[in-house]
């Protein structure tokens, strides 16, 4: 027995070594074989190991980790397909690290594991931006990794903490009632880009190679989902995280104008859907996050996918700059065009049955706001994603690119993601019947078609309306990561002044006081100083003399 | 051969060793060898005395007695041990290295250097297996006086003006500070010895006791705690090895281990609980560990960056044994093992990258993980330990101060770990990255790859360390649970 992640990760070792053309197999073939290994494994804890003292629970199966694992490993083989002509040798391993991470993570039996696996993921998730290699993705690979390394080490604090309170490194649903969960919470939230340091997804993702994007939508957000299901499922805060990284993230891809960075506005968009599920809580809640996180990874990278083609194809990353490339690259657009379908919920994608499950769950049970809520963000999303992408880049006013469809791989990629789409659109019980709370739901069901219908008309209605507007943007927007990176910048350079100040005043109060000492020692006492030379005899005498003299007074005035 | 005729060899062999060196220093390759079978012979009788310690033989020799309390005598326990397998096992693994550095960068006066190095491992060793303060001070200046020329070894002014600072601050303190508070201790516990549990309790009041735990914290400057940290930069005008071994892991071990000694031995945890004030201390380690990263973060010279990365993990295993909690004082003894596996591997690195290009700059790394892929995959992975993410050394001992900063609910101290994760972040990141993804600035003038293979040899054995103690820090542990106890 081995954990599954393993496979993956020997594989990432393997890739630099091995012959240049066996690499796009090694890329391909170990998510593949992990894929067997997942489907292949009973329930249950699996595997332990000894590590500092504790025994760690490397693998525990079951259905939901599985699921978690099977959409990671196959998101791993299909990225695979799409990066491996592109992408450096050092991204192709990375992200086979990467995704081995994820994998590792969704078979964490306990907190420590759990911990581990996701410091090796976040670690390779850092070479995938910089393997961007230019000086926006080392800038922001930087300030990913700080983020993400503080987010790590607060979880490690949140776990030490739970374990100190209760004895136990288990994985169990936890209550928000002390600091210790508080902590743990915080450290999940942050790397599934919650409020308010949402703004790290976007800096980093788009600054990433055209083909690293793609990688980073799908794992670190995810993990932090799976980690939320089995950690927090149903606390109440959890409905307003996520119904502000929902807003947050509408908001913010409205106004963006660069493709790939818009897209990373809807992947908090997405996350916060599933963080309100998990708020939520229900069993059916819950299957609805499952399927959205599964349905979300493939419409997501199929976006970024198209996105990617579309920058490398034509060297330009704006909305404004865009436009007409339908007529020169079909596959891309129309495997585009789906996958904004599938993330508005329209129906017979995959985001129609996950997206109407989440809703569904709010709609009994939690106030009525939240469900208005959601059916608004879901009209939200078809406006900023569902057709300001297609239509600015693929369709609407022709700006005269003449750029063709990518290889073939690229191509093969998409349409793999694409098809995926729809057939989970259109045959749901693919995916439902694997869910692993025991709910019954059909989503296909006249009320909520036409609910559904309507809101996309009304969305539809509005993003004409604004269109002309979308079309002369290029404003630059603040996020708070402006907050953080020019305040944080403040406090730093405050205290290396403190320093400075601090230093001086040891420096000349101390050290050179210190210093001047030996050479007043030595200017009295050196060879040719006053005290130490060798004195004239006559000069010697006088000065007995004149000791004699004062002594003598002395004595006589006492 | 007795654990206790080990324990005398493991002092003898370092001292006649060097005298050997300097009667073979015109034929280099004997005088190397023979710097190779003392090192070698060091360890071997080191792990000797460690089997006893295991077997729990009566260990412990007393050479002169002064008088009553005072003399020099020798015993062991599981943390002089652990500092004594460290230094000496390394000191394998730098001689190594150093044979290649030094023919490499064809240095002058080479058989003084060995020679040295010697007597400053001499020096270690007496600290190590120390049973009592006098022992412990004589030692402590013996490694002070025998690593001063190793730090001015290259002679042109800067060297000397950094040797002054070194001796100046490093005698001063010791002389000043750490001597009184020596003689102070004789006088309230008229005894010098190390005994379980202190030999403070009950002679001291309290205020006092807070003097003179201020007079131990920066009489032992060889700890670093800030403002007494100048010595350190200073040293790097050093030959590599030398930062490597003895200003990463022998001399500033001293330190830490001197402290420890001290608080653990003279103190006792249960009186150091009960001095007003003691909780200074951890501040001033605190705002050491995170001052000296914002130091290293403004650093151009890649060794000066690494000296204040390392007065800030010094800081660390200050903090976490001023804590006061058991898992923290098991998290600083491991730290003295995993920082020195991740800090002299740094330092390999940088030695290599001189020797192999004659860089010195963090600004001219660009680039070059492609020429030395191993040396500086191996920097990375020293990186990885110093900012404390796993699989590496730097994380187990995080670990623990953590754990036992919890137990005592010292946020403080958790705050700290967590400002200083980032901000090691934020200094070795860049680096790895620049190494990495940048391309050349210039084209060097001559075309070079790797250094020579003793160098490459002892950093990937380094490296590997860190990787491994990791996964293997069992035995390291279960010595340490002895001392602190705590069930773990």
């Amino acid at each position: 027995m081995f954990p599954p992640a393993l496979i993956m990760i020997i594989g990432a070792a393997l890739i630099p070594l091995a012959p240049v053309r066996l690499r796009p197999a090694l890329l391909i073939v170990a998510p593949m074989l992990t894929l067997l290994m997942v489907w292949n494994l009973g329930d249950g804890l699996l595997m332990t190991a000894p590590f500092l003292s504790y025994e760690i629970a490397l693998v525990e199966a079951s259905d939901l980790r599985r699921l978690f694992a099977t959409i990671f490993a196959l998101m791993a083989m299909i990225s695979g397909l799409y990066m491996f002509r592109h992408a450096r040798v050092l991204e192709m391993s990375a992200s086979l690290a990467y995704a081995a991470g994820a994998v590792g993570v969704s078979f964490a039996g306990d907190l420590l594991s759990l911990y581990l696996f996701w410091e090796f993921m976040v670690l390779f998730s850092i070479l995938v931006v910089w393997s961007g290699g230019t000086e926006q993705s080392r800038a922001a690979g930087i300030r990913y990794a700080i983020m993400l390394l503080i987010g790590g080490i607060i979880l490690k604090v949140g776990i030490e903490a739970v374990y100190v309170q209760t004895g136990t490194h288990a994985i169990q649903a936890l209550e928000l009632d002390s600091v210790a969960s508080w902590l743990l919470l915080l450290g999940v939230l942050i790397h599934a880009a919650a409020p308010p340091v949402s703004a790290w997804l976007a800096d980093a993702n788009p600054s990433a190679s055209p083909t690293g994007s793609v990688i980073l939508s799908a794992f670190t957000t995810k993990t932090a989902v799976l980690a939320l299901i089995l950690l927090f499922p149903g606390q109440q805060v959890l409905i307003w995280i996520g119904m502000y990284m929902i807003f947050y993230g509408i908001i913010y891809a409205l106004l963006d104008n660069d493709i790939r960075r818009m897209l990373a506005y809807a992947i908090v968009n997405q996350v916060g859907f599933m963080v309100v599920g998990v708020g939520i809580g229900t069993g059916l809640a819950l299957n609805g996050v499952v399927a959205l996180a599964f349905a979300h990874i493939i419409f997501q990278a199929l976006l970024l996918m198209s996105a990617g083609v579309v920058v490398i194809q034509t060297g330009k990353r704006n909305c404004t700059d865009l436009g007409g490339l339908y007529r020169t690259m079909p596959v891309t657009a129309i495997c585009g065009t789906i996958g904004a379908m599938a993330m508005s919920a329209f129906p017979l994608t995959s985001g129609f049955v996950s997206g109407a499950m989440i809703a569904e769950s709010a709609a009994s049970g939690e106030p009525t706001w939240v469900w208005i809520g959601l059916l608004a963000a879901m009209a939200g999303v078809f406006v900023v994603v569902g057709l300001k992408f297609p239509w600015l880049v693929f369709f609407g006013k022709d700006a005269g690119l003449q750029a063709k469809d990518p290889s073939w791989n690229m191509q093969a990629a998409m349409i793999i993601f694409a098809v995926a789409c729809v057939l989970l659109g259109v045959f749901p019980s693919v995916l439902t019947q694997f869910l692993p709370f025991d709910t019954v739901y059909s989503a296909y069901t006249v009320n909520h078609l036409l609910t559904q219908l309507v809101l996309l008309l009304i969305a539809s209605g509005v993003f004409f309306a604004i269109l002309p507007l979308l079309r002369r943007l290029s404003i630059q927007i603040v996020d708070t990561d402006f907050l953080y990176r020019r305040v944080g910048v403040q406090i730093w350079r405050s205290f290396i002044h403190l320093l400075v100040v601090l230093n001086g005043v040891f420096q000349t109060r101390v050290l050179d006081p210190g210093k001047r000492l030996p050479q007043f020692w030595f200017r009295y006492h050196g060879p040719e100083g006053p005290l130490a030379r060798t004195w004239p005899t006559g000069s010697m005498l006088l000065w007995v003399a004149v000791m004699l003299v004062v002594i003598l007074i002395g004595a006589r005035l006492l | 051969m007795t654990a206790n005729t080990a324990l005398i060899l493991t002092l003898l062999i370092p001292l006649f060793g060097s005298v050997l060196i300097g009667l073979t220093g015109r034929w280099p390759n004997l005088r190397e060898t023979v710097t190779m079978v003392t090192a070698v012979s060091l360890f071997a009788c080191v792990i000797r005395v460690l089997m006893g310690l295991y077997a729990s033989e009566e260990i412990g020799v007393e050479v002169v007695s002064v008088m009553s309390g005072v003399g020099i005598a020798f015993n062991t326990e599981p943390l002089s041990i652990i500092f004594a397998m460290v230094a000496s096992g390394l000191w394998v693994v730098t001689s190594v290295y150093a044979f290649g550095y030094m023919r490499g960068t064809k240095e002058v006066n080479q058989t003084r250097f060995y020679v040295c190095f010697a007597i400053a491992l001499f020096g270690a060793m007496g600290i190590a297996f120390s049973a009592n303060l006098l022992t412990l001070f004589i030692f402590y200046e013996v490694l002070t006086i025998s690593t001063y020329p190793l730090v001015i070894h290259k002679g042109d002014a800067k060297a000397k003006a950094g040797g002054r600072t070194y001796l100046g601050i490093l005698m001063t303190t010791s002389i000043v500070l750490l001597l009184p508070a020596i003689i102070w201790v004789y006088a309230v516990a008229g005894t010098l010895d190390f005994m379980p549990g202190g030999i403070l309790q009950g002679h001291l009041t309290t205020i006092p006791a807070t003097l003179l735990l201020l007079l131990f914290l920066f009489g032992i400057a060889k700890a670093a705690v800030m403002p007494v940290h100048k010595w350190l930069p200073a040293a790097m005008v050093a030959p590599t090895p030398v930062s490597a071994l003895l200003h990463a892991v022998a001399v500033v071990k001293a330190g830490v281990f001197t402290l420890i000694k001290v608080l653990v031995y003279v103190f006792g945890s249960d009186f150091l609980a009960e001095v007003p004030y003691e909780s200074i201390g951890v501040y001033l380690a605190g705002f050491t560990v995170v001052a000296a990263s914002c130091v290293a973060l403004r650093q151009t010279n890649i060794k000066r960056m690494l000296a204040y990365s390392t007065i800030g993990q010094l800081g660390y295993i200050v903090m976490a044994t001023l804590a006061l909690a058991p898992f923290s004082e098991i998290g600083a003894a491991i730290h003295i093992v995993s920082h020195a596996f991740g800090k002299i591997t740094l330092f390999f690195t940088a030695g290599a990258i001189y020797v192999a290009s004659k860089k010195t700059e963090l600004a001219q790394l660009n680039g070059i993980g492609w020429r030395m892929p191993i040396t500086m995959t191996a920097f990375a992975i020293g990186a990885m330990s110093m900012i404390g993410v796993p699989p590496t050394a730097g994380f187990v001992s995080k670990w623990f101060i953590m754990s036992g900063a919890f137990a005592v609910e010292n946020y403080f101290v958790i705050v700290v770990l967590v400002l200083s994760t980032a901000l090691n972040a934020a200094y070795f990141m860049p680096v790895i990255y620049n190494a990495f993804f940048k391309a050349e600035d210039v084209k060097p003038v001559k075309d070079h790859a790797e250094a020579p293979v003793s160098m490459v040899a002892a950093l990937c054995v380094t490296a590997a360390l860190t990787l491994l103690f990791f996964f293997f820090n069992g035995p390291v542990l279960d010595l340490e649970t002895q001392i602190f106890g705590g069930a773990l």
